[in-house]
């Protein structure tokens, strides 16, 4: 009996004499994975070299708090402190502790996890993208709204529907520095269900990435405690329109020009995210009045001569006096017509607020003016087609 | 009454243990010794190759030190091409009291030809400072090239 507890005692005194040689550090930390407001306790137990009575408390590479430790500039006795996690706090920090036995910075490292943030399980980021016709990594924009989207992420742990979990979105900028300090977009996920130890988490909404934002390359990370999950995605890039679908131009007279028609104007507005060149085309109306079956061309193609033009005001001028600045004001005219390729504008821009109301040339009122030859009298109907570049 | 010698059935167990006890004394011991040379081999030749690359590598100059309030501020340039670093010690020698070595913060670094202001404690009225520089990541200080400086007033 006694020859075993020497055996024991041997053994341990070895074990602990090839730790004392293999671990020289003189900090244990009560906890590393603590809440903000939490307390960590260090227990500091210094050799007769004793540490530094500052210790530093780091963010990667700044100091972010001190701890002032009560004793002159080196201290050698065995310390027991506490340092509170100030609320700002999440992330991996570390505390900088300067061993003189070592001539070195013993360096120990904790993990601040937001309130409801998982300590242990697995998180997965499943899906990311539009909620109807969606496909994973891409988000298409969706004409003049906000896009739709659907960020789905499951939690594996037992006490699953317990946390909280964010997803934070980058945009191109930050690509290569997408972190909890550097980040575009915050959404919070709801809680939606669990099935045994696994919960899926989500957003559906309308509240982010509007038309007029600019495709470019994302990054989301889906985060709660120590579990991250993170994974690129596209927002992509949509050439649209908004415009009325339907033109009365009301009474006109035939063989003359009927200006600035209809007199209201029609507002054109660019609903996508890449400035747009527009082409317009018509070839002829017809008359849908019962017994009436007379047409007319908007393009003569025998005499090469228009009677179908579109502008932004409602002054009046010919092919033949195009360019001529003191009768026309902001953009000039085009023919529409079915054989020529002419933009109107050339350079719809961007809009930079919802409401297209910035006066960037994101939006152009529309008047059209239209010269009829002596036709029957009826109502008469025709297509423009309107095709964007 | 039996008299019980070595060879019966427990006493052979119990040299069985001793022997036992003895050769793991001597597997641990050895372990122990070949781990402990293992670790001064290495470290000598870490400390040769350091001390090579501070003769070689490491040139700081102390452009000025002042105090205000209770931060001494020491203005240092690296005049090499590497980055000096983690942190730097700084020798301080009081007046009054006995010398005193304080770091300066973990994470202090001057890029290669640059110039930095390193702010430690000010604590009594200093005589001279000596800045111990080290080169980034290595674990061994440039104690022989370590710049003095004397004169310090209020900034």
């Amino acid at each position: 009996m006694k020859k075993k507890n020497f055996i024991l005692f041997y053994t341990l005194f070895l074990v602990i004499l090839i730790i004392s040689f293999v671990s020289a550090e003189i900090i244990t930390i009560s906890s590393n994975i603590v809440n903000p407001g939490d307390n960590i306790t260090l227990t500091i137990r210094p050799t007769k070299s004793g540490f530094y009575n500052i210790i530093y408390v780091h963010k990667n590479t700044s100091v972010v708090d001190l701890i002032n430790v009560p004793c002159t500039t080196i201290c050698t006795r065995r310390q027991t402190l506490t340092y509170n996690i100030p609320s700002n706090f999440v992330g991996g920090y570390y505390f900088a502790t300067f061993d003189y036995a070592i001539n070195n910075y013993e360096l120990d490292f904790f993990n601040v996890i937001e309130s409801g943030g998982a300590n242990q399980g697995a998180l997965t980021l499943d899906y990311i993208g539009n909620v109807i016709f969606g496909t994973n990594g891409n988000i298409n924009p969706e004409q003049g709204k906000n896009a739709n989207i659907n960020i789905s992420v499951s939690l594996k742990d037992k006490k699953c529907n317990t946390y909280n979990v964010n997803a934070y979105l980058c945009n191109s900028s930050l690509l290569t520095s997408c972190t909890l300090d550097n980040y575009t977009l915050n959404i919070p996920l709801s809680f939606e269900s669990k099935s045994g130890t696994v919960c899926k988490f989500s957003y559906r909404g309308e509240d982010f990435f509007p038309f007029y934002q600019s495709a470019s390359d994302w990054q989301i990370f889906v985060r709660t405690g120590i579990l991250e999950d993170r994974d690129n995605f596209v927002y992509t890039s949509l050439s649209a329109l908004n415009y009325t679908s339907f033109i009365n131009f009301g009474r006109l007279n035939t063989q003359q020009w009927n200006i600035g028609i209809p007199s209201s104007g029609i507002d054109l507005l660019n609903f996508g995210n890449i400035p747009l060149s527009i082409e317009w085309s018509s070839e002829r109306f017809s008359c849908i009045t019962e017994n009436c079956t007379d047409f007319f061309l908007v393009y003569n193609k025998t005499i090469n001569e228009s009677y179908f033009q579109v502008d932004d005001d409602n002054l009046f001028m010919e092919g033949s006096i195009v360019g001529d600045n003191e009768t026309e004001t902001g953009l000039n005219p085009i023919f529409i017509t079915n054989a020529t390729l002419e933009f109107f504008p050339e350079n719809l821009s961007v809009c930079i607020n919802k409401n297209c109301n910035n006066n960037i040339g994101e939006r152009v009122k529309t008047f059209y003016n239209l010269k009829i030859p002596n036709i029957q009298r009826g109502v008469y109907e025709g297509e423009i087609k309107i095709s964007l570049y | 009454m039996k008299k019980r010698g070595y060879l019966d059935s427990k006493g052979l167990s119990q040299v069985v243990s001793t022997v036992l006890i003895i050769l793991i004394s001597i597997m641990a011991v050895g372990m122990l010794t070949v781990f402990v040379f293992n670790v001064i081999k290495q470290q000598n030749i870490e400390e040769a190759q350091t001390a090579l690359n501070c003769i070689t590598d490491v040139d700081v100059k102390i452009l000025g030190a002042c105090y205000t309030g209770n931060l001494l501020k020491i203005n240092v340039k690296n005049e090499r091409g590497i980055v000096l670093g983690d942190f730097f010690l700084i020798d301080v020698f009081y007046f009054d009291r006995e010398k005193e070595t304080i770091p300066t913060p973990y994470y202090t670094t001057v890029n290669a030809y640059e110039s930095r202001e390193l702010i430690v404690p000010y604590l009594s009225p200093i005589e001279k400072i000596k800045v111990i520089p080290r080169v980034e990541s290595t674990a061994f200080l440039c104690y022989d090239n370590a710049p003095e400086y004397s004169n310090i007033k209020e900034c």
